[in-house]
């Protein structure tokens, strides 16, 4: 029964039921949207480290991500694979240089060329390639990135260093974060374009031999290139992530907006059942007259707070999963992935019953022997 | 029911006024007592002592030998639930609910998990089964009391409390009333406490207990 009065309380003052459902959908949509930035960025920081197929990683000292790692002499590639343990070894090369785009304006892109060994889940636009295509240099890049290539069907050519590059291939989940659109080329290509054919690469990628362990090999490499950086996939993803989550500040922008939601929701909806509560005092003085508990009464407070929870998130999620489908052609890399919404959900959950308990302040603190004054 | 020595002020300091002088009294199940008084003479705070809505400044009520003055809150608010039915003047039915809704909430509230059965048997017994399930808002003022009747009575408490019951009712709803509460006395050793103006209840009551000053003036068995 108390759940129908909750309710029913929540009918008679409609204006104030509205602006509650209001408060909890912007909180609900901007920690869905907040969320959905943060987890895609959080993706995004590390997808090329942990979609290349390497165990380890040898690195210049002190990189704080794959983005600023500086070039070292590929020879490391040779003699790590002369370490115990260490079953194949791969070089890989990335960096940021200028594409002429077909009308004739320039644009900055993030080449990336692995070793085809190496290469796991990213594109290889060569292998991917049906004869008779004969083209020279070839590469792959992310499907929400055409636009900014100006690039409408594929093959599309752009210029880069001067040489003529076939867009041959399209992926997807390799947005770039950084407004550079990625392009997946060959190791060869990308030495030439980004290092002018000098043997050097900016990371060595290794794979552990069947029965060895990653971190005991690992160790070894690290005696061996006691220079570099060695780390395991884990801990340089670990490492890529922190660096543009932690360092540069945006991980705590969008965590800080992603609370600013949850306080905005918590507020709003506090208030809307405060006065709500307030304007029935009288009848929570008569349940605690007749020998209601403040638990009841609180009990009552919540469910009216859960029901415009209920009704509030799903409509906070509907329009963030409306803008976030909006939003993927221009931010790439945005994922609103299931467990986020269940996020939202509790997060709201939690939010109403905070709300609840500051709201029914009223209900539990009137005194049941006002129920004489007339 | 014994009250002893209650003592009720209102106020600090120079500003102190006293509600209850020192009041004692015994309550026999089976009775149906009346308290008058003028206003301000002590009888809504009599009723808030009986009633364990408050503790009073000194004294003591022992309700089968407990007492009650000395129980917790927590305590207190159990006591009422389960051993006290109210009666106000100014109804205090819930707004958003019917009223067999009304009854409901009071009996689910205190457990009974047949609540709707027993609701409608209360309502019954009050004569507003054809009622039960309009608004409060669409009741008369004697249809709302006749609900608050019922959902003090429903769940059978050996104590009833009632204030000013027929304040704000005509002569024939007041009558109806008068009839319920004495009809109130055919369940088993329960105890009737009406605080009242109207003269109209002292027809039912078999003692009236008058205040004056916090005082009791006169004690009538009839």
């Amino acid at each position: 029964m108390r759940v129908r009065y909750a309710f029913r309380n929540l009918l008679i003052a409609r204006g104030r039921f509205i602006i509650a459902l209001f408060g909890i959908s912007l909180a609900a949509f901007l920690m869905a949207m907040q969320g959905s930035l943060l987890y895609g960025f959080t993706l995004a920081s590390s997808v090329l480290v942990d979609s290349i197929d390497a165990d380890i990683w040898i690195v210049p000292r002190g990189s704080a991500a794959l983005e600023y790692a500086t070039h070292f002499d590929e020879r490391a590639a040779w003699l790590a694979h002369g370490v115990p343990g260490v079953a194949a070894t791969g070089r890989g090369l990335t960096g940021q240089i200028q594409v002429q785009k077909q009308n004739g304006d320039r644009f900055a892109v993030f080449v990336v060329g692995i070793d085809r060994d190496f290469r796991g889940r990213t594109p290889d636009a060569r292998a991917n390639l049906k004869p008779p295509a004969t083209f020279i240099n070839v590469a792959a890049v992310n499907d929400t990135d055409l636009p900014a290539l100006g690039i409408q069907s594929l093959p599309a050519t752009v210029e880069v260093a001067g040489l003529r590059v076939d867009i041959t291939m399209l992926t997807s989940g390799f947005a770039s974060f950084l407004g550079s659109p990625m392009l997946f080329s060959d190791f060869a290509f990308a030495r030439r374009v980004l290092a002018g054919n000098k043997p050097v690469s900016n990371f060595v990628l290794a794979k552990v031999a069947p029965g060895y362990s990653v971190t005991a090999v690992r160790d070894a490499l690290r005696e061996r290139f006691s220079k570099n950086d060695v780390l395991t996939k884990a801990e340089f993803s670990f490492r890529c992530r922190h660096y543009w989550l932690a360092q540069t500040g945006v991980g705590g922008a969008l965590l800080l907006a992603t609370l600013l939601g949850f306080l905005i929701g918590v507020s709003v909806v506090a208030q809307t059942i405060y006065s709500q509560t307030s304007e029935r005092v009288e009848e929570y003085a008569t349940l605690k007259a007749m020998g209601a508990s403040n638990w009841y009464v609180i009990s009552i407070v919540l469910y009216q707070a859960l029901f415009c929870g209920a009704v509030g998130v799903v409509a906070g999620l509907g329009f963030a999963e409306l803008f976030v489908n909006m939003a993927k052609g221009t931010i790439g890399w945005i994922q609103f992935p299931g467990w986020l919404k269940g996020m939202v959900v509790a997060a709201v959950a939690l939010l109403c019953v905070v709300a609840a308990f500051v709201g029914s302040r009223p209900a539990t603190a009137v005194e049941p022997a006002r129920v004489f004054r007339a | 029911m014994v009250a002893e020595n209650l003592e009720v002020a209102y106020g600090a300091g120079a500003s102190r006024t006293p509600a209850l002088r020192g009041v004692s009294t015994t309550l026999k199940p089976g009775t149906f007592t009346l308290v008058m008084g003028p206003s301000g003479s002590g009888k809504t705070s009599l009723l808030t002592i009986l009633g364990a809505l408050a503790p009073p400044d000194g004294g003591r009520v022992l309700v089968d030998g407990t007492d009650i003055t000395a129980m917790s809150e927590r305590a207190r608010t159990e006591f009422r639930r389960k051993k006290i039915g109210f009666i106000f003047q100014s109804f205090r039915l819930m707004t958003g609910l019917t009223a067999e809704e009304n009854v409901r909430m009071s009996l689910s509230m205190r457990g009974f998990s047949d609540d709707a059965r027993l609701a409608r048997e209360a309502l019954d017994a009050v004569g507003l089964s054809q009622k039960r399930r309009l608004k409060s808002n669409e009741l008369s003022g004697g249809e709302k009391q006749r609900v608050a009747i019922a959902r003090a009575l429903a769940h059978k408490p050996p104590i009833i409390f009632a204030d000013e019951p027929t304040a704000s009712l005509d002569s024939v709803n007041g009558a109806r009333v008068s009839e319920l509460l004495s009809n109130a006395l055919s369940e088993k050793d329960r105890l009737l406490l009406v605080v009242t103006h109207d003269d109209r209840l002292l027809k039912a009551a078999n003692r009236v207990i008058r205040i004056e000053d916090g005082r009791i003036i006169e004690d009538i068995l009839r």
